[in-house]
């Protein structure tokens, strides 16, 4: 339900903006700065309050990194192409919109923060606007094509597809397909979407500064 | 880039210490997306209150789209090759 309202409430928020409607607090630098440090907080709270943490961390095998360094790699070479195509825009700030792999509210803030102080607001909201995009497309992908590489035995590609979202919305259609092999999966999508969310602040803001 | 590493991880420290605190994990299910619609309300009016990038929308949006797809294209690229290459050495095993 929240995924169809988060959208949402950035559409309420472009109409009331277009409308004219731009109350000082928002133009003001620490409100949207405090409630992002707010949310990096309870995202780190809720993180480590996962009941499956412990066994996660338990059960960790090296191997397991390779899933979520592929993601990484390859959806950041495969952006670097785009910021070839897209010469208007700086290669680091399209690299920046691909770093969110699909965490929409949370890139598309941290960019916004993060460039606001060296291109200035304007030029800041307008490269988060497009991270938003991205990410919401990239969500859409992976909601659609997660089952269909799954069920052809694609567990890994699933995963990597579904970027940050492998360990929530997209889960149960990586797995639950019956398969001897589920179990890994759960435990892979699991750590995938733990690395991928601890990356995502941390790449963001190496091609944001 | 520090500030906010180090913020996330010391919270999911606290966040370990406190997991059988099943008031918190109550309040966090609440908050976590009031603020998220509060952050996400705000960038809606930075952005609707800015006429460039309504005007550039349309173009933004293609941007955007080929972003997406190429970030899939090279994740399934490089799981790919991943697989393929472990594979290979397991098998030579």
């Amino acid at each position: 339900m929240s995924h169809l309202l988060f959208p949402l409430t950035v559409f309420a928020g472009i109409f009331v903006g277009w409308c004219g409607f731009m109350p000082d607090f928002v133009a003001e630098y620490s409100l949207p700065h405090l409630c992002l440090y707010a949310l990096i907080i309870q995202v780190g709270l809720a993180l480590g309050m996962r009941p499956d943490l412990k066994s996660i961390i338990k059960n960790f095998n090296p191997r397991l990194l390779l899933l979520p360094a592929c993601t990484i790699i390859g959806t950041l070479t495969f952006t670097y192409i785009a910021a070839m195509i897209f010469t208007d825009d700086s290669s680091s700030d399209v690299m920046a919109i691909g770093s969110g792999f699909g965490y929409y509210t949370l890139s598309s803030v941290l960019i916004a923060q993060f460039k606001e102080a060296s291109v200035g607001a304007e030029a800041a909201a307008s490269i988060a606007a497009i991270a938003l995009l991205a990410n919401v497309v990239r969500e859409m992908i992976a909601l659609l094509s997660c089952q269909y590489l799954s069920k052809r035995g694609r567990g890994e590609a699933a995963i990597s597809v579904a970027g940050i979202n492998s360990m929530d919305v997209c889960l149960p259609m990586i797995v639950g397909n019956g398969k001897s092999s589920d179990a890994q999966l759960v435990s892979a999508a699991l750590f995938h979407g733990i690395i991928l969310e601890i990356s995502v602040p941390i790449l963001i803001s190496i091609f944001c500064s | 880039m520090f500030k906010v590493l180090i913020l996330l991880l010391a919270s999911a420290a606290v966040g370990y210490v406190l997991r059988r605190n099943s008031g918190l994990r109550k309040t966090l299910s609440l908050t976590t997306p009031i603020t998220i619609f509060v952050l996400l309300f705000m960038f809606g009016l930075s952005i609707g209150s800015n006429e460039s990038i309504l005007s550039n929308i349309h173009k933004d949006g293609v941007k955007a789209g080929a972003i997406a797809l190429l970030g899939v294209a090279g994740s399934i690229a490089a799981t790919t090759a991943c697989i393929k290459l472990t594979n290979r050495k397991g098998g030579k095993k």
